[in-house]
């Protein structure tokens, strides 16, 4: 039997901070270990930066989300194959604007091919206490994250005043009153908390698989070809200066939910994470893979000519665009 | 080789010649006896037509086909076909009071309407003279979509509800990203939004409303590594500066636009500029030394760098083809042709008319002048104005009529009224609105004054 543990959070919470934390060795001592990491993007960076032991099974799954028409089958495939594996434990991180309202019924749709491998523990939200109030009443697949979660981390707690975090709980108590609730600051929490908190009762048990996980029926996922946000990829052909790079992410990040990527400066390679203004820019020893910056839009089509006007201030041709 | 004479135009590069791209939309269909209907519905003879083109006219870039209506007609549009004019739009299914915008799942696919019939063609083509040849996709620009799902109420909400129209023309932007990847797919190597529309609005109005979307697409064409071009219709001289700013490779024109000085303006922005042989005086109703003499004479009038030359618009069905045949001589063979035509005066063959006798009519008469509301989207859209204001307003208290300058009887009206832009409406004789659309509030109000 594979436990099946549902990451889910906005772009940005945490979320690969805390799976890299739950794949580290003593976590999970003696598990077989699998990985699904889902990203809207074409460009996939969270693969890169997963810390995963050797031995784990690592599937990524990009360009939408896994609970949407546009990629919902490779998703499907990637479950039905890791079913074979004899894992104890799978993790799966949604990516930051998943809906994840359909996932015990695509559990349920391919119980017969995966010969009822898995057991589906629950959902675990990384809510970002900086920006969760102001994208919670705009993004609806936010509500969908905590409705469909048994446990809801507040992570980034030492960032914000205690009413910012009391106004989080609010809102979480609002929506889903039945979540083991954590403040949390990196993702800080004991992996056997979380297993004892996702573990079902017996009552749970006796009620079904969807039951088992949250409590509440399954719905259609409001993750469509139509919601996705607009998604696009910088590729630099050259490194840029460390200003110019901060100018750049100042420039997009008023039109941006997230921006993430390795990028080659002048001063070495580096790490870029960006969560709405909050700009992070972090050395690395090497680049993950090629130099690009995922760009995922709050600005609609718009986000095409910004990118593109912003990327060519810097590199003039040097520079090629992919909209995904 | 013509695809790398566009190409190397296109990126404003130095050019040993001249291209030449005849657009033979419904046009390519007379050539093998074929309708227009045929022509746009039938892959087998859009097929056969477009290879004939290439036979005939030795272009260096061809248009697949040339039909705005296209994505209007997966959107909801019902089309009224014609045997020699591209279909025109029948029914806009966002008009009325709501402000509403589609959803996404509208969007056209591969799959959709006459998409899959054309992508094939495409195909076909592609693997035929693709080598030679510089594929042109061509897709209904965002606002004269917006306006074919809106009718001329847009013109109005541009004034009464702006981010209605933005959003609207946002909307239709993603349409035209979307049949921009499946022509990419097919293999054009250029993509054009063919607004006809922009020429009919303020270029405040544009800016404001239409400038993020326009930019986003041609930056998203360029992305997918083929070449954009933005084709506007109509006397767009107030315009050009501000369709330069949303940055296309290449700006194609009409005759209403004076070549020279459109010239001065895309060259200040360093983009390509394409145009613009007249379609009715000299296309259609000109014979072949007039053909000749006007594309030496455009020649004559610029300097060749980052220029294409082109029929100022899809070409009329019925253009004779030995036209077509002179003015591709004229480009390709300039100065054998530039003797051939010395001292050449074109005949004047116009008819007499009688206009109105303005001074003494019965009720008002609003006159619209336009190349041909069946086969022009801004005449389309000014005629419908107009009519839609008598049907729903005023009735028989006023009469209206259209003058097409298709017809030689059109074409002598607006000769004698000395009008040089069309579409033009007039008011009593009077003209009052050039190559602008009005809303509904300013021609009621203009007709009121009168009643």
């Amino acid at each position: 039997m594979t436990d099946i543990i549902l990451l889910t959070g906005f772009l940005g919470a945490g979320k690969t901070t805390l799976l890299n934390r739950l794949l580290s060795g003593n976590e999970n001592p003696g598990k077989t270990v699998g990985v699904i990491v889902n990203e809207f993007s074409q460009t996939g960076v969270d693969g890169q930066i997963i810390q995963a032991p050797s031995g784990t099974s690592l599937v990524e799954l990009n360009n939408g989300s896994i609970f949407c028409a546009c990629i919902k089958d490779h998703f499907v495939d990637a479950l039905i194959d890791l079913a074979g594996r004899s894992l104890d434990l799978l993790f799966i991180e949604a990516s930051g604007l998943a809906d994840p309202a359909n996932f015990t019924s695509i559990l349920e749709g391919i119980k017969k091919q995966t010969k009822d491998a898995y057991r589906y523990l629950g959902g675990v939200c990384l809510v970002d206490a900086l920006y969760f109030p102001k994208f919670f009443s705009l993004l609806p697949a936010l509500k969908r994250q905590l409705l469909y979660s048994k446990v809801v981390l507040i992570n980034k707690a030492d960032l914000v005043e205690p009413a910012q975090i009391a106004h989080c709980l609010d809102l979480i108590r609002e929506t889903n009153p039945a979540a083991a609730v954590y403040e949390t600051s990196y993702c800080r929490i004991a992996f056997d908390q979380l297993y004892q908190d996702l573990t079902p009762s017996r009552d749970e048990t006796e009620g079904g698989e969807g039951a088992a996980a949250t409590g509440r029926p399954a719905l259609d996922s409001t993750n469509t070809p139509e919601t996705r946000p607009k998604t696009l990829t910088i590729h630099p052909a050259k490194a840029i200066e460390m200003g110019q790079l901060k100018a750049l992410l100042a420039g997009l990040t008023p039109h941006a939910y997230r921006i993430k990527g390795f990028m080659m400066t002048t001063e070495g390679p580096c790490f870029v994470s960006c969560v709405g203004e909050e700009i992070n820019i972090q050395p690395v020893d090497k680049m993950g893979g090629e130099a690009s910056l995922v760009v995922i839009a709050s600005v609609g089509i718009k986000i095409i000519s910004l990118a593109t006007a912003e990327a060519r201030k810097y590199w003039g041709d040097d520079v090629q665009i992919k909209v995904d | 080789m013509g695809k790398e004479l566009i190409f190397e135009t296109l990126r404003h590069q130095k050019t040993p010649s001249v291209p030449w791209v005849p657009f033979a939309g419904v046009h390519a269909g007379k050539l093998k006896g074929y309708t227009a209907e045929e022509v746009l519905t039938d892959g087998e003879k859009l097929f056969e037509s477009l290879m004939e083109v290439k036979k005939l006219y030795a272009p260096d870039g061809l248009p697949i086909v040339f039909d705005l209506q296209l994505e209007a007609e997966i959107l909801g549009c019902e089309l009224l076909w014609a045997k020699s004019n591209p279909p025109s739009v029948k029914t806009h299914p966002l008009a009325g009071g709501e402000y509403k915008i589609p959803c996404k799942c509208e969007i056209p696919k591969k799959d959709s309407g006459r998409i899959p019939m054309i992508l094939d063609v495409t195909k076909r083509i592609k693997k035929e003279i693709g080598d030679t040849t510089a594929l042109y996709g061509l897709i209904c620009g965002p606002f004269t979509l917006a306006s074919h799902l809106r009718g001329s109420d847009i013109f109005m909400d541009m004034i009464m509800n702006e981010q209605y129209v933005k959003d609207l023309v946002e909307f239709c932007g993603e349409v035209c990203m979307a049949m921009a990847d499946y022509y990419a797919e097919a293999g054009v190597d250029v993509v054009a939004l063919v607004d006809p529309l922009v020429s009919q609005i303020s270029p405040d109005h544009f800016e404001a409303m239409l400038n993020p979307t326009f930019t986003a697409c041609f930056d998203y064409i360029r992305s997918k590594g083929l070449f954009s071009s933005f084709f506007v219709c109509g006397n767009a001289s107030l315009q050009l500066e501000v369709m330069c700013h949303t940055k296309p490779d290449c700006i194609s024109v009409d005759e209403n636009v004076s070549l020279p000085t459109a010239k001065a303006i895309t060259d200040k922005y360093g983009i390509t500029l394409a145009g613009n042989i007249p379609l009715t005086t000299v296309m259609l109703h000109g014979n072949q030394q007039d053909n000749m003499k006007c594309v030496v004479d455009l020649l004559d009038s610029i300097d060749h760098h980052n220029f294409i030359l082109s029929p100022g618009c899809d070409m009329p069905y019925d253009v004779p083809i030995e036209n077509t045949v002179a003015a591709m001589q004229a480009v390709k063979n300039t100065e054998v042709v530039r003797e051939m035509v010395a001292g050449y005066e074109a005949v004047d063959d116009s008819i007499d008319v009688e206009l109105p006798d303005y001074a003494n009519l019965a009720k008002p008469l609003i006159e619209v002048c336009t190349l041909d509301s069946e086969s022009c989207a801004a005449c389309t859209y000014m005629w419908a104005s107009v009519k839609d204001t008598k049907d729903q307003i005023f009735g028989d208290k006023i009469d209206i009529v259209e003058y097409k300058y298709t017809t030689k009887d059109g074409i002598a009206r607006i000769r004698k009224k000395g009008l040089t832009n069309l579409p033009t409406l007039c008011i009593n004789g009077e003209v009052k609105w050039v190559s602008i659309i009005p809303s509904r509030d300013e021609l009621v109000a203009e007709i009121n004054k009168l009643l």
